[in-house]
């Protein structure tokens, strides 16, 4: 993967995958939470249907919005989808690890988060207003838990490329190293708050004062609001391969042999079904969080966080 | 004089701004000629203090001379411009002339008086700060250093009609004092066995075998950290900056304040001789403190230029924890670390100047236009004042460390020196306090951007909340120009970082003895690898590329929004929508003021004025942040002082007898002591 075409091909097909597979992690989801309530809940692939009706539909847009409306829900999906191209999915490497690891990945998330943010504002209602002021505070409370559960796995392979990273994992095998169990905890929380899971978010609601990511886009419409949600399914596939990559190197193929490739492939499917499960597990036994109680959940993030740090070095 | 002699380069750049005094003066009953004078002649010598620090960047070893002698008492002011001045004169050079052309517009409507005030106090400051970065020793130092001081103090205070310039200024001048004294008792302790007052003698290795360093280090770490706004001396700061004329504020953020960076860099981090772990520690600590408190205290204030003042403490906070980080690493031994700290330390000082400058210049333009700094009563520029917009939202994701901008990279290399010492040391301090420093760098970044949602997001967005918003209109191309180069500067820094970090990493690498690589930081993939294996690359065109495809991809896929785009109104719920309908600056921060109410201390008054207990007639709402340092820090010391004057007034009673009295035994003091030393 090292000449510039492959790389780019790479690249390209796995942002590709991404694109075509995260809706149907959206699905999964509903399907499964709807299981675990008894309903039968919308068919699998509702939300390529739903998808492609937006993608047909004219946005409406407030007369008081601004190109920087327009650009917000642009630049959130496509900071998303360039993602993709730092993280290791089903072979061991990533397609462009030159480009930048972790915090590149980082960076390119908060730029999504300030642009959807922004735009947020634009419209002149309180909702936007409301939902983008909460979701920069979690985004920001969710901010040192990320960075030191990254360091931690990152200060114990030696590399902050995401590449480097899952091959040097991949190579020492699973460990249950209280340090790896206790940087995964954390950084699943950071999951759950960052793709608006319950306890932190209701991705189902609409009710004014409980909701932060929908309140955010909630004047989206349209093709805009199309790659909102495109862009958000893309950036929780991510994080959950990502949390798979690091801490569960198990089946990642490290040729490109059809067989390993499918193994992979297999692997891959089988840790984000585990993880989704575990995060429809946590959001149907447990009600959304109060707002202001929402600092303490990060809270217990960062000090997971910081002993798997302690626990790997002292 | 050669071209390579710098001397005769910052002899001209004075004579210019002694000149565009000069006219500024003749011409003060004609505005238009002093004004273009003035600050005309304030940018050709910046631009000529920008060719200075290139010699100075280029030159192998430090280029020596004499600027001034006088004959009569012997006093010389000599020069010496090595890289790290040079450096620092560049930053100088760059805000120097985007600040000068942006005020032949922003004083177009000053009264005639006042300009020529100004435009010579402008030039004396760019001329002090000049004279700081180049001077060779502690005399020329001080003096340029005084000078800086009263000069910006003028400046705080031009609008002095309003009650808090000449305050703020009061407490600008009353700090530096103090700091300035700090210095000069540093020096003294330096020169105590050194042949003379010349940097090169005091100032170096052999500093490590005095008894009293560790006091000279906090003496001079306090003296500069007041110039800096390093918390807790930070308190003059967001007093200043709102005070003074906007441009006037851009030059202090972006290069007055650097003024203590630059002396941390001289005497604390190399000047002093090997730095021990606890001042790296220290330098550490104070950054972090200042970094995380800045960016909290940024995020409550609804005046922008104060908001983008407290935001000066926090970028400062970021600089010192990247140089801390480089002393700690020279204290363990581990140079290619310290220069790589060091470099990041370097650039953001850089990036700092620019976009900081930036801001400031876009919120004098919406000051100026809609009358209020107030964002509370802004909103809906982006359509009155495009370009303003546009060049403002990239200074805000710049200071957010956003990608593709220049903060991105400095937080980079950061981020890079605190985990990569962390990798390579064994050392208690480290393991802890560089992590907990990643984890507090993380926090300030993201609620930076949290900050910047909201300070572009309400004076920008939505619909007016005002009516000097509603009317306001875009500002002269004068002012826009000067924006447009920061602004396109820190894209440009963004986007090929390569070249830039490499000289600054050969600087720091000369600066604390690494060699001529330093770390060794390619061009333009910025990989870093002082002794092991690279840790991390960065390759910005790449990733930029990354973000470029999808982003034509998602205007292909919602290519039908290009063509039919319906306008409606805001759903307003049944009711209108309007300015008292919109989110609020006060009410976007508050589940941080909630979160962090422990550091704020919020205190707030709700009164009601009801005809019935259902409905109130009025409601008034006021809500405080308690001044945590002022109370605690220094109220109880101003109180003291002021109470030890009342207690020396007994002595000073008036009476000439008296006074002859004190004089009497002075002397008989000094003979005693004479006799009796020998």
């Amino acid at each position: 993967m090292t000449s510039p075409p492959a790389a780019a091909l790479f690249a390209v097909a796995q942002a590709a995958g991404f694109l075509l597979l995260a809706p149907l992690l959206r699905g999964l989801l509903r399907k499964m939470t709807a299981a675990f309530q008894l309903r039968q809940g919308p068919r699998l692939l509702q939300p390529y249907s739903d998808l492609v009706k937006l993608l047909g539909k004219e946005p409406v847009r407030s007369t008081t919005a601004s190109w920087v409306f327009a650009a917000g829900p642009r630049v959130y999906f496509a900071s998303a989808v360039a993602a993709t191209a730092l993280v290791p999915a089903v072979v061991a490497s990533a397609p462009l690890e030159a480009a930048g690891g972790i915090l590149l990945f980082v960076g390119l998330l908060a730029l999504g988060r300030f642009a959807l943010a922004t735009a947020a504002l634009d419209a002149g209602s309180p909702f936007g207003g409301m939902g983008a002021s909460r979701e920069m505070t979690v985004g920001a409370l969710a901010e040192p838990a990320l960075m030191l559960a990254l360091f931690t796995a990152g200060l114990s392979a030696g590399s902050l490329n995401l590449g480097e990273l899952v091959r040097r994992t991949a190579e020492r095998g699973v460990s249950i190293h209280p340090s790896e169990v206790l940087a995964a905890a954390a950084l699943f929380i950071v999951l759950l708050a960052e793709a608006g899971h319950v306890p932190v978010d209701n991705p189902a609601t609409h009710l004014e004062l409980t909701m932060i990511h929908e309140a955010m886009v909630l004047e989206c419409s349209g093709a805009d609001l199309a790659l909102v949600e495109w862009g958000s399914a893309v950036k929780e596939l991510l994080f959950m391969t990502l949390l798979a990559g690091l801490f569960l190197p198990i089946g990642v193929a490290t040729s490109l042999a059809p067989s390993t490739l499918a193994v992979g492939l297999a692997a891959l499917a089988g840790k984000v079904l585990g993880l989704a499960l575990l995060v429809v597990l946590v959001e149907s036994t447990n009600a959304k969080l109060r707002f202001f109680r929402v600092p303490e959940l990060m809270a217990v993030a960062l000090g997971l966080a910081f002993l798997a740090l302690a626990t790997r070095f002292f | 004089m050669g071209t390579a002699e710098p001397g005769a380069w910052i002899l001209l750049a004075g004579a210019t701004r002694l000149a565009a005094s000069a006219t500024a003066l003749a011409f003060r009953r004609r505005p238009q000629i002093g004004r273009v004078a003035a600050f005309g002649g304030a940018a050709i010598a910046s631009a000529l203090t920008g060719g200075a620090g290139l010699l100075g960047l280029a030159a192998p070893s430090p280029l020596r001379g004499r600027l001034f002698v006088h004959e009569a008492s012997g006093l010389t002011l000599g020069y010496s411009l090595d890289a790290l001045s040079g450096f620092f004169l560049v930053v100088l050079a760059i805000l120097g002339v985007a600040v000068a052309v942006y005020s032949v517009g922003y004083f177009a409507h000053s009264r005639p008086g006042r300009l020529a005030f100004v435009g010579v106090a402008f030039n004396v400051l760019l001329g002090a700060v000049e004279m700081v970065f180049v001077a060779d020793g502690a005399i020329g130092f001080l003096l340029a250093w005084e000078l800086m001081t009263l000069a910006t103090a003028a400046l705080v205070a031009t609008e002095h009609e309003e009650p808090a310039a000449p305050r703020a200024a009061f407490l600008f001048l009353a700090l530096s004092h103090v700091g300035t004294g700090g210095l000069a008792a540093g020096f003294f302790l330096l020169a105590s066995g050194a042949p003379s007052l010349a940097f090169s003698d005091i100032l170096g290795p052999g500093v490590a075998a005095l008894p009293s360093r560790d006091a000279a280090f906090l003496l001079f770490l306090a003296g500069f950290g007041v110039k800096a706004g390093m918390i807790p001396l930070h308190v003059w700061l967001p007093e200043a900056h709102p005070a003074a004329p906007s441009p006037i504020s851009a030059l202090m953020s972006g290069v007055l304040i650097k003024a203590g960076i630059y002396g941390i860099f001289r005497v604390c981090v190399v000047g002093l001789g090997p730095p021990p772990l606890a001042w790296g520690g220290v330098v550490l600590a104070l950054g972090a403190v200042s970094m995380v408190l800045g960016v909290l205290y940024a995020l409550m204030q609804h005046d922008l230029k104060r908001l983008l003042a407290y935001h000066s403490i926090e970028n400062i906070g970021i600089i010192l924890l990247a140089a801390g980080v480089g002393m700690v690493s020279l204290s363990l031994g581990r140079p290619g670390l310290a220069a790589l700290a060091l470099a990041a330390s370097l650039l953001h000082v850089l990036n700092h100047a620019l976009f900081k400058g930036l801001l400031f210049l876009g919120a004098g333009a919406v000051v100026a236009e809609c009358g209020t700094p107030n964002i509370e009563h802004l909103g809906g520029l982006v359509r009155r004042m495009p370009w303003t917009a546009g060049f403002f939202l990239l200074g805000a994701m710049a200071i957010s460390g956003l990608p593709f901008l220049n903060g991105f990279v400095s937080e980079w290399l950061v981020f890079q020196s605190l985990l990569l010492g962390f990798h390579s040391s064994a050392d208690a301090f480290v393991r802890i306090a560089f992590p907990v420093g990643g984890a507090l760098l993380g926090l300030t970044t993201a609620l930076a951007a949290a900050c910047f949602v909201k300070a572009f997001g309400i004076t920008f967005l939505a619909a007016p909340r005002g009516r000097g918003a509603a009317e306001a209109r875009e500002t002269g191309r004068l002012m826009l120009a000067p924006q447009a180069g920061l602004a396109l500067l820190c894209l440009a820094i963004g986007l090929v970082p390569g070249p830039l970090v490499s000289r600054l990493g050969r600087l720091a690498g000369s600066l604390v003895g690494a060699g001529a690589g330093g770390a060794g930081l390619e061009t333009s993939v910025v990989r870093i690898a002082p002794s092991a294996p690279a840790f991390d690359g960065l390759s910005v065109p790449l990733a930029a590329a990354a973000l470029a495809v999808p982003l034509a991809l998602a205007a292909l896929l919602a290519s039908r929004a290009a063509f039919a785009v319906r306008r409606a109104p805001t759903w307003g719920c049944g009711g209108a929508l309007g300015a008292e309908t919109e989110y609020t600056a006060t009410a976007f921060s508050k589940p941080l003021m909630m979160i962090f109410a422990a550091i704020y201390r919020p205190t707030r008054e709700v009164s009601r004025l009801e005809t019935t207990p259902y409905f109130a007639r009025e409601v008034r709402y006021r809500s405080e942040m308690e001044p945590t340092f002022e109370r605690f820090v220094y109220r109880p010391l101003t109180r003291g002082v002021l109470a030890l004057a009342g207690r020396m007034r007994v002595i000073q009673a008036g009476s000439l007898h008296a006074y002859l009295g004190y004089v009497m035994a002075l002397v008989l003091f000094l003979v005693v002591l004479l006799w009796w030393r020998g």
